[in-house]
Formats: C-alpha cells, sequence, structure tokens
C-alpha cells in the first residue's frame, strides 16, 4: 500500500512536472530596435533575432539579443556599434532575467500593464532594473511590449574619441516580443 | 519491489528535473547556438599601406581615397633639409574611386602621377572568415590593369603602355586586436627592358595591430622574385605606419621606400632604398560615401 501510495505520488510529481511545460512560452516573432539621437546623425538599428522564454507559473521572463544580428542604415555602423561600443566578439549576446511582478493572469485572454524586475546585461556589465510595459495574451498568443532607456556609462560602453559618429549618452530601446507556447522538440527559429 | 522503486527514481526523477530546469535564461543560451557569421571589420580599408587587404567597398558605398608619397627623405637618396625631408616633392600621388558593386565585388579606376598611369581594378570576397572557424581565412582576389598616357619614345607600341597585375588576397582576424594578410602577386608588363622579365612574381605580407579602438600600426612587406640579375637594382619594399579611423573617414600615416603608389609600379620598379635614405613619407585619406539609400539587411 506504502509503495503504491508512493509510486502514484511519484507519478503524479512527474505529471506536474509535464504540466508545467504547458506554463513555457517562447518568441515566435521578435523584434528589438533601439534609436541614439546624436548632434551629428540619428542612428536607429532594429533586430529581429531576440529569443525569449516566459513562465507563466513562475512569471518569470528571460531575453537575449544577439547584438550581431542588429541592422543599421549603413553597414560602416553596424561595424562601429559591434567592434567599438558593444565588442560583440567579446560579447555576442545581451540578455535580461527577471520577474514580472504583478500577478496578472495569463490564462485568459485580456491586456496589462506590467513591469518585471530583474537583470540587464550589455557589454558584459550587469544592472538590476525595472522594465515598464504591457502584456497582452489573445488566443494561444502573449505579446509583451517595453520601451526603456539604456545609459551608456551604465554598462561601461565607452564612445571611442576620435569617431565623428558619435551616439547618444542614452539609448532608447523598444522591445516587442510574441510568444507561442514551447514545445521542447522546437529549435527556435 | 525496492529496485522498481529505485528504478523509478533514478529514470523519471532527473528527466523530470531536467524539464524543471528553472533558468529560463540558461535555457534560451543553450538553445541558441553561436551563429556563423563572417568576422567583421579584419582591414578598416582597401589597402594597409602598399598592400591591398581582403577588404571591398559595400555596395552602393563609394570610397575616394586620395594618396600622396613625398620625396625620399634620406640625403643620400636626394632628400634632406634642403626639400624638408622629400616634403617639397610628390614621388607619386593617386586619386581613387573605388566602388561596391555588390558587398563582395569592387571596381574602381585611379590616376597615378608617377607614370602617368590610368588604372582598372576589380576585387571580389570569394571567402569571409567566419566566427566559428570553420572558414578559417578570408580570400579575395584583385585584378587590375594600368595605362599609361605617358609620352615616351619607349612606347613604340601602344599595347607597350599595359601592366596587368592579379593577386590572390589571403587575410586572417587573429584576435580583436590582429589582421595579417599574406598575397602572392603576378605582373604582367607588356614592355620590359632587356635585363628583365615580362613576367615576375611578388610575395607580399603585412598585419595591422590596433592599439586603441581606433588606431593601429599598419606594416607589410614585399618581395618580388628573381630580380637579383638587373642592371640597376629594385628594392624589397618596406612600409610602416599610423591608421586612423574617424568614422567614416581612414587616415594613413606611413613611411615606406615604395617608388610608387600602383603595385603595377613599386613591385617591380623600386629603385629607392630603406638602407640608402630612399624612405619617404606617405599619407592616405580614404572618405566613404554612401550612395542611394539602405543596403537591405544582412542576411
Amino acid at each position: 500500500m506504502m509503495i503504491k501510495n508512493l509510486l502514484f505520488s511519484l507519478l503524479a510529481i512527474c505529471l506536474s512536472f509535464s504540466v508545467n511545460a504547458q506554463d513555457m512560452f517562447t518568441v515566435s516573432k521578435g523584434e528589438v530596435t533601439f534609436f541614439s539621437d546624436a548632434p551629428i546623425e540619428d542612428i536607429t538599428a532594429e533586430n529581429k533575432q531576440p529569443g525569449s522564454m516566459i513562465n507563466l507559473l513562475t512569471r518569470e521572463i528571460a531575453v537575449i539579443i544577439p547584438v550581431r544580428n542588429f541592422i543599421f542604415e549603413k553597414e560602416l555602423m553596424k561595424e562601429h556599434f559591434n567592434e567599438k561600443y558593444m565588442e560583440s566578439d567579446k560579447f555576442p549576446m545581451a540578455s535580461f532575467k527577471g520577474i514580472i511582478n504583478e500577478e496578472v493572469d495569463l490564462t485568459k485572454d485580456g491586456e496589462f500593464p506590467a513591469t518585471a524586475k530583474g537583470k540587464l546585461t550589455i557589454h558584459g556589465v550587469e544592472q538590476e532594473l525595472t522594465l515598464v510595459g504591457r502584456i497582452k495574451r489573445s488566443g494561444t498568443s502573449i505579446t509583451i511590449i517595453s520601451d526603456f532607456k539604456v545609459a551608456l556609462k551604465d554598462h561601461k560602453i565607452t564612445v571611442p574619441k576620435l569617431l565623428f559618429e558619435n551616439i547618444a549618452e542614452i539609448i532608447e530601446v523598444h522591445v516587442s516580443l510574441e510568444y507561442k507556447p514551447y514545445q521542447k522538440t522546437s529549435t527556435g527559429k | 519491489m525496492k529496485k522498481l522503486i529505485a528504478f523509478i527514481l533514478i529514470v523519471l526523477f532527473p528527466s523530470a528535473f531536467l524539464f524543471a530546469q528553472d533558468d529560463l535564461l540558461k535555457m534560451l543560451q543553450d538553445e541558441s547556438k553561436p551563429k556563423r557569421e563572417p568576422v567583421l571589420a579584419m582591414f578598416k580599408t582597401n589597402k594597409l599601406i602598399n598592400i591591398h587587404t581582403n577588404e571591398t567597398v559595400r555596395k552602393r558605398n563609394l570610397d575616394v581615397r586620395i594618396s600622396h608619397l613625398f620625396g625620399n627623405m634620406g640625403k643620400e637618396s636626394g632628400g634632406g633639409v634642403h626639400n624638408l625631408y622629400g616634403i617639397d616633392q610628390s614621388a607619386d600621388i593617386r586619386i581613387g574611386f573605388h566602388y561596391g558593386i555588390t558587398d563582395h565585388l569592387m571596381v574602381g579606376v585611379a590616376r597615378a602621377k608617377r607614370n602617368e598611369d590610368l588604372e582598372g581594378l576589380v576585387k571580389y570576397r570569394i571567402l569571409d572568415q567566419t566566427t566559428d572557424n570553420a572558414i578559417p581565412v578570408s580570400v579575395s582576389a584583385f585584378a587590375n590593369i594600368a595605362y599609361s598616357v605617358k609620352e615616351s619614345a619607349d612606347f613604340k607600341n601602344d599595347n607597350y603602355r599595359f601592366v596587368y597585375c592579379s593577386q590572390l588576397i589571403l587575410a586572417r582576424k587573429f584576435s580583436s586586436r590582429l589582421s595579417v594578410v599574406v598575397i602572392p602577386t603576378f605582373t604582367h608588363r607588356n614592355f620590359v627592358g632587356a635585363d628583365d622579365d615580362n613576367n615576375t612574381l611578388s610575395l607580399s605580407g603585412g598585419f595591422r595591430f590596433k592599439f586603441t579602438p581606433s588606431a593601429s600600426i599598419i606594416f607589410d612587406y614585399s618581395k618580388t622574385l628573381g630580380r637579383d640579375n638587373l642592371v640597376i637594382p629594385r628594392f624589397d619594399v618596406i612600409g610602416a605606419g599610423v591608421e586612423i579611423e574617424t568614422g567614416g573617414h581612414v587616415f594613413t600615416l606611413m613611411f615606406s621606400n615604395a617608388s610608387g603608389i600602383l603595385e603595377n609600379d613599386y613591385l617591380v620598379n623600386t629603385f629607392d632604398s630603406w638602407g640608402k635614405g630612399g624612405y619617404k613619407l606617405s599619407f592616405n585619406i580614404s572618405r566613404m560615401f554612401k550612395l542611394g539609400k539602405d543596403t537591405e539587411a544582412v542576411k
């Protein structure tokens, strides 16, 4: 009897873990853009290859952005961005890992303002911050939108003195991520 | 029965725990394999000092290049304080326009003073070194034709005015600081002196070492083979200098014993020797212009 109970509870535990999988969502379509407003030249760049996951149960969220995949208007800007500012050969990924503060109910359709507290890592330097945005559930998909600002000095990004193509000290970032339920076999994109 | 429980524990739990891995970030990172990307910024511009690099001008960009080679600095080779160490003279001037038809194909035209040459050139990037080292080197092919419009009794036939160069350019970025290039060159001249050969083979090598985010030390060396029996001796070409990038501009300031700026010229006709004061101050300005709108994303 004992053993049967034990087996049953084991089974239950395992089942609960697999139920867990349904709480996981992964990005199906994402876009990260940034904007630098500088005296000589405004610079914008767009990245369509962010990776992200949310766990609805724990309200955890993680985002990674491959720095190399930002697309610029000019090829030379891309080179400077990677080589001089972000040093993407040393720090290929920017990331965010945090927890959604509000107890939003994402099992039903709806849209909520939300904040997420966590660590933003850019240029290998970690910063605690709270992101503000909106989170929306519609059908099987979840959408997150957030706008925030990044100060270069917070992430030890230095502007080379000789570079004419200067960028702003504070960069505006816009993130828009659309999620679908996570399937373990999926290889992302 | 106990064995069965143990078995279940071992088999089910690890897989369950694997799934329960709570670090989402780690999961993401594990899933995103490092992508294969071409190495960026191997060299800053088309040329190092005298020799070419594997770099081409990107699509719809125009590189306007002004190169100036002053006179010999050393007294033994005609320099000295009287002409401010060669600065009063110009051994060669090249004004060139290099244009990117695609991100891999570049064409250019130029004028070089020394032999009154008109130059037409083409460079094609065959391979790009990748970040994962699947392709360990970058390879470009370069060819040019120099046509001299000089009035000279030597040019009895118009064909004599042509000099052709073709190069295979091999380059590797070893670290974010150090890039190295090696180039074999085949040169064909339609007209040469009696002691000379129409076809020559040269070997060049050079490097760029970045010591601040915008400044690099550059060096190159070229040797043309089988030239020991010439009546007037020719010398190997050595250049050393500093390259400064300011975003859009690349300034190069260097010393070199090259007698001219075109490879068609200096590889086969460098009469000045470092040992005899035949080194010259030289500079190059490269200014990149973007023509038309938007290179459409990097695929």
